[in-house]
Protein backbone atom coordinates (compact mmCIF):
# COMPACT_ATOMS: atom_id res chain seq x y z
CA UNK A 1 0.00 0.00 0.00
CA UNK A 2 1.44 3.47 -1.12
CA UNK A 3 1.92 6.19 1.84
CA UNK A 4 2.24 9.96 1.44
CA UNK A 5 5.65 11.11 2.88
CA UNK A 6 4.33 13.90 5.60
CA UNK A 7 6.04 16.84 6.38
CA UNK A 8 5.30 18.65 9.37
CA UNK A 9 5.87 22.31 9.18
CA UNK A 10 6.30 24.05 12.51
CA UNK A 11 8.34 27.67 11.93
CA UNK A 12 6.86 30.78 11.55
CA UNK A 13 8.35 30.26 7.56
CA UNK A 14 8.59 27.80 5.26
CA UNK A 15 9.57 27.01 1.74
CA UNK A 16 8.13 24.18 -0.35
CA UNK A 17 10.34 22.55 -2.96
CA UNK A 18 9.58 20.63 -6.00
CA UNK A 19 11.47 17.75 -4.97
CA UNK A 20 8.60 17.78 -2.14
CA UNK A 21 5.93 16.93 -4.69
CA UNK A 22 3.12 14.60 -3.71
CA UNK A 23 3.75 15.15 0.07
CA UNK A 24 0.97 15.95 2.55
CA UNK A 25 2.44 18.77 5.15
CA UNK A 26 0.82 19.60 8.23
CA UNK A 27 0.65 22.89 9.16
CA UNK A 28 1.12 23.40 12.96
CA UNK A 29 1.89 26.76 14.76
CA UNK A 30 -0.55 28.49 16.87
CA UNK A 31 0.95 31.63 16.05
CA UNK A 32 0.74 31.29 12.27
CA UNK A 33 2.90 30.56 9.61
CA UNK A 34 3.80 31.74 6.40
CA UNK A 35 4.10 29.26 3.52
CA UNK A 36 5.26 29.86 0.12
CA UNK A 37 5.09 27.43 -2.67
CA UNK A 38 7.90 27.19 -5.38
CA UNK A 39 7.41 28.80 -8.77
CA UNK A 40 4.60 26.70 -10.64
CA UNK A 41 5.52 23.77 -12.28
CA UNK A 42 3.51 20.84 -14.42
CA UNK A 43 2.50 18.05 -12.12
CA UNK A 44 3.17 19.68 -9.13
CA UNK A 45 0.90 18.94 -6.50
CA UNK A 46 1.17 18.93 -2.42
CA UNK A 47 -1.52 18.91 0.10
CA UNK A 48 -1.70 20.64 3.53
CA UNK A 49 -4.02 20.11 6.49
CA UNK A 50 -4.24 22.38 9.72
CA UNK A 51 -2.92 19.92 12.61
CA UNK A 52 -2.73 23.60 15.01
CA UNK A 53 -5.00 26.41 13.83
CA UNK A 54 -3.76 29.95 14.12
CA UNK A 55 -4.64 31.91 17.08
CA UNK A 56 -5.77 35.43 18.08
CA UNK A 57 -5.35 37.44 14.70
CA UNK A 58 -2.77 35.15 13.91
CA UNK A 59 -3.05 33.49 10.42
CA UNK A 60 -1.70 30.99 8.27
CA UNK A 61 -0.97 31.70 5.05
CA UNK A 62 0.00 30.20 1.70
CA UNK A 63 1.57 32.08 -1.12
CA UNK A 64 2.79 31.25 -4.54
CA UNK A 65 6.25 31.36 -5.57
CA UNK A 66 6.60 33.11 -8.59
CA UNK A 67 5.64 36.67 -9.42
CA UNK A 68 3.42 35.88 -12.03
CA UNK A 69 1.92 32.44 -10.46
CA UNK A 70 -1.70 32.61 -9.35
CA UNK A 71 -4.27 30.64 -7.48
CA UNK A 72 -8.03 29.74 -8.93
CA UNK A 73 -10.22 26.73 -7.80
CA UNK A 74 -13.04 26.24 -5.17
CA UNK A 75 -12.24 26.23 -1.01
CA UNK A 76 -15.78 24.86 0.22
CA UNK A 77 -16.10 26.38 3.99
CA UNK A 78 -17.57 24.19 5.97
CA UNK A 79 -19.16 24.62 9.56
CA UNK A 80 -19.78 21.46 11.29
CA UNK A 81 -23.89 20.57 11.69
CA UNK A 82 -24.53 23.17 9.22
CA UNK A 83 -26.86 23.15 6.48
CA UNK A 84 -24.70 24.23 3.50
CA UNK A 85 -21.24 24.91 2.81
CA UNK A 86 -20.11 28.13 1.32
CA UNK A 87 -18.21 28.08 -1.57
CA UNK A 88 -15.09 30.52 -2.08
CA UNK A 89 -13.64 30.67 -5.57
CA UNK A 90 -9.81 31.81 -6.22
CA UNK A 91 -10.09 33.75 -9.66
CA UNK A 92 -6.37 32.62 -11.15
CA UNK A 93 -5.90 36.23 -12.49
CA UNK A 94 -5.43 38.24 -9.44
CA UNK A 95 -5.44 35.64 -6.62
CA UNK A 96 -1.80 35.01 -4.99
CA UNK A 97 -2.37 34.25 -1.50
CA UNK A 98 -4.76 31.33 0.65
CA UNK A 99 -5.41 32.79 4.28
CA UNK A 100 -6.34 30.61 7.31
CA UNK A 101 -7.31 32.62 10.40
CA UNK A 102 -9.71 31.09 13.28
CA UNK A 103 -13.18 31.46 12.30
CA UNK A 104 -15.33 34.60 11.36
CA UNK A 105 -12.74 37.47 10.26
CA UNK A 106 -11.45 39.57 7.23
CA UNK A 107 -9.54 36.76 6.04
CA UNK A 108 -10.92 33.00 5.64
CA UNK A 109 -10.84 30.51 8.61
CA UNK A 110 -8.75 27.44 8.97
CA UNK A 111 -9.39 25.49 11.83
CA UNK A 112 -7.97 22.08 12.71
CA UNK A 113 -9.27 19.65 9.91
CA UNK A 114 -9.30 22.18 7.23
CA UNK A 115 -7.23 20.30 4.22
CA UNK A 116 -6.32 22.14 1.20
CA UNK A 117 -4.64 20.30 -2.15
CA UNK A 118 -2.89 22.38 -4.93
CA UNK A 119 -2.29 21.17 -7.74
CA UNK A 120 -0.45 22.65 -10.99
CA UNK A 121 -1.86 21.73 -14.35
CA UNK A 122 0.07 24.18 -16.30
CA UNK A 123 2.79 26.57 -15.51
CA UNK A 124 1.48 29.96 -13.41
CA UNK A 125 -1.38 28.58 -12.58
CA UNK A 126 -2.52 26.20 -8.90
CA UNK A 127 -5.47 24.80 -8.84
CA UNK A 128 -6.93 24.69 -5.12
CA UNK A 129 -10.00 22.47 -3.93
CA UNK A 130 -10.36 21.49 -0.48
CA UNK A 131 -12.32 21.93 2.53
CA UNK A 132 -11.62 24.65 5.16
CA UNK A 133 -13.49 25.28 8.50
CA UNK A 134 -15.13 27.75 10.82
CA UNK A 135 -17.04 27.36 13.89
CA UNK A 136 -19.33 30.64 13.56
CA UNK A 137 -19.72 33.02 11.40
CA UNK A 138 -20.27 33.57 7.80
CA UNK A 139 -16.50 33.17 6.42
CA UNK A 140 -14.72 35.35 4.19
CA UNK A 141 -12.80 34.50 1.10
CA UNK A 142 -9.41 32.77 1.93
CA UNK A 143 -7.99 33.96 -1.64
CA UNK A 144 -5.91 37.46 -1.83
CA UNK A 145 -4.16 39.15 -4.31
CA UNK B 1 6.92 13.25 -7.77
CA UNK B 2 4.90 15.09 -10.27
CA UNK B 3 1.70 14.12 -12.19
CA UNK B 4 0.96 13.51 -15.61
CA UNK B 5 -0.49 16.46 -17.18
CA UNK B 6 -2.94 15.27 -19.72
CA UNK B 7 -4.02 18.98 -21.73
CA UNK B 8 -7.39 18.61 -23.77
CA UNK B 9 -8.09 21.25 -26.83
CA UNK B 10 -10.23 19.12 -28.63
CA UNK B 11 -12.75 16.06 -27.82
CA UNK B 12 -10.58 12.90 -26.96
CA UNK B 13 -10.77 9.17 -25.42
CA UNK B 14 -8.85 8.45 -22.46
CA UNK B 15 -6.95 5.72 -22.35
CA UNK B 16 -6.54 3.45 -19.51
CA UNK B 17 -2.81 3.42 -19.49
CA UNK B 18 -3.60 7.41 -18.54
CA UNK B 19 -4.69 6.03 -15.24
CA UNK B 20 -3.58 8.79 -12.32
CA UNK B 21 -3.23 11.86 -14.88
CA UNK B 22 -4.50 15.29 -14.55
CA UNK B 23 -6.50 16.18 -17.10
CA UNK B 24 -7.38 19.81 -18.17
CA UNK B 25 -10.08 20.92 -20.07
CA UNK B 26 -9.08 23.91 -22.56
CA UNK B 27 -11.43 24.38 -25.72
CA UNK B 28 -13.68 27.60 -25.65
CA UNK B 29 -15.92 25.43 -28.12
CA UNK B 30 -15.86 22.77 -25.61
CA UNK B 31 -15.18 18.81 -26.01
CA UNK B 32 -15.96 15.52 -25.12
CA UNK B 33 -14.18 13.51 -23.34
CA UNK B 34 -14.92 9.62 -23.46
CA UNK B 35 -13.74 7.11 -20.44
CA UNK B 36 -12.19 3.97 -20.92
CA UNK B 37 -14.52 1.21 -20.32
CA UNK B 38 -14.81 1.26 -16.19
CA UNK B 39 -11.75 -0.74 -14.41
CA UNK B 40 -11.14 -1.32 -11.25
CA UNK B 41 -8.45 1.73 -9.76
CA UNK B 42 -8.37 3.57 -12.83
CA UNK B 43 -8.70 7.14 -12.04
CA UNK B 44 -8.34 10.54 -13.90
CA UNK B 45 -8.66 14.16 -12.04
CA UNK B 46 -9.98 16.83 -13.98
CA UNK B 47 -10.07 20.58 -14.03
CA UNK B 48 -11.20 23.66 -16.17
CA UNK B 49 -8.48 26.02 -17.57
CA UNK B 50 -11.03 27.42 -19.97
CA UNK B 51 -14.51 28.19 -19.36
CA UNK B 52 -16.49 27.33 -22.38
CA UNK B 53 -18.02 30.14 -24.29
CA UNK B 54 -19.97 28.07 -26.48
CA UNK B 55 -21.05 24.63 -26.47
CA UNK B 56 -20.03 22.46 -23.23
CA UNK B 57 -17.42 20.52 -22.08
CA UNK B 58 -18.98 16.60 -21.93
CA UNK B 59 -17.59 13.76 -19.72
CA UNK B 60 -19.34 10.76 -20.99
CA UNK B 61 -18.97 6.90 -20.12
CA UNK B 62 -18.48 3.81 -22.59
CA UNK B 63 -20.90 1.57 -23.37
CA UNK B 64 -22.86 0.38 -20.50
CA UNK B 65 -20.67 2.03 -17.56
CA UNK B 66 -22.55 4.61 -15.03
CA UNK B 67 -21.43 7.49 -12.72
CA UNK B 68 -22.74 7.52 -9.42
CA UNK B 69 -21.22 10.59 -6.70
CA UNK B 70 -21.46 13.59 -5.52
CA UNK B 71 -20.44 17.35 -7.29
CA UNK B 72 -20.82 20.58 -5.58
CA UNK B 73 -21.64 22.82 -7.62
CA UNK B 74 -19.92 26.30 -6.37
CA UNK B 75 -20.69 29.92 -6.40
CA UNK B 76 -17.95 32.71 -5.05
CA UNK B 77 -19.14 33.47 -1.64
CA UNK B 78 -22.44 31.95 -2.05
CA UNK B 79 -24.32 29.11 -0.15
CA UNK B 80 -23.26 25.39 -2.77
CA UNK B 81 -25.64 23.11 -3.78
CA UNK B 82 -24.51 19.62 -3.75
CA UNK B 83 -25.75 16.95 -6.95
CA UNK B 84 -25.79 13.38 -6.55
CA UNK B 85 -25.73 10.69 -9.53
CA UNK B 86 -27.41 7.38 -8.49
CA UNK B 87 -27.01 6.07 -12.49
CA UNK B 88 -26.09 8.66 -14.92
CA UNK B 89 -23.41 8.22 -17.99
CA UNK B 90 -22.65 11.71 -18.68
CA UNK B 91 -21.43 14.87 -16.78
CA UNK B 92 -21.88 18.05 -19.25
CA UNK B 93 -20.88 21.40 -18.26
CA UNK B 94 -22.48 23.89 -19.92
CA UNK B 95 -19.77 27.02 -18.46
CA UNK B 96 -23.11 28.34 -16.34
CA UNK B 97 -25.59 26.99 -14.33
CA UNK B 98 -24.26 23.26 -14.98
CA UNK B 99 -20.57 24.14 -14.09
CA UNK B 100 -17.46 24.12 -15.55
CA UNK B 101 -15.76 27.35 -14.90
CA UNK B 102 -12.55 28.31 -14.17
CA UNK B 103 -11.62 26.50 -11.07
CA UNK B 104 -13.91 23.51 -11.77
CA UNK B 105 -12.11 19.95 -10.18
CA UNK B 106 -13.54 16.51 -10.06
CA UNK B 107 -12.26 13.19 -9.02
CA UNK B 108 -13.58 10.10 -11.28
CA UNK B 109 -12.57 6.86 -10.32
CA UNK B 110 -13.80 3.20 -10.63
CA UNK B 111 -13.82 1.19 -7.71
CA UNK B 112 -15.56 -1.34 -9.26
CA UNK B 113 -16.34 -2.23 -12.78
CA UNK B 114 -18.89 -0.67 -14.50
CA UNK B 115 -18.97 2.11 -11.92
CA UNK B 116 -17.46 5.39 -12.11
CA UNK B 117 -17.76 7.68 -8.76
CA UNK B 118 -17.43 11.30 -9.16
CA UNK B 119 -16.71 13.85 -6.37
CA UNK B 120 -15.43 17.69 -6.47
CA UNK B 121 -16.49 20.84 -7.29
CA UNK B 122 -18.17 21.94 -10.09
CA UNK B 123 -17.75 26.11 -9.94
CA UNK B 124 -21.00 27.23 -11.83
CA UNK B 125 -22.75 30.83 -12.24
CA UNK B 126 -26.86 31.35 -12.37
CA UNK B 127 -29.17 28.97 -11.67
CA UNK B 128 -27.61 25.68 -10.54
CA UNK B 129 -28.56 22.42 -12.25
CA UNK B 130 -27.42 18.99 -12.51
CA UNK B 131 -24.69 18.61 -14.98
CA UNK B 132 -25.43 14.40 -14.38
CA UNK B 133 -27.58 12.29 -17.13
Amino acid sequence: MARKRVIDLTSATATIGKNQSGSLFTIARAGGMVITLPSAGRGLEYEFVVKTQATGTNTHTINVGGDDDRIRGTLLLAQSDSATGKAFVGDGSTHKKITLGKDYSATGSGRNGSYIKLTCDNDGKWTATGFTTTKTGAGATPFSA
Amino acid sequence: MRRRVIDLTASATLGRNQSGSLVTLNALAGLTVTLPSASRGVYYDFVVKKTVTSNDYIITTATADKIRGTLVNAKNNTASKAFVATSSDTITMNGTTTGGLIGMRMRLICDNDGVWNVSGFNTASGSEATPFS
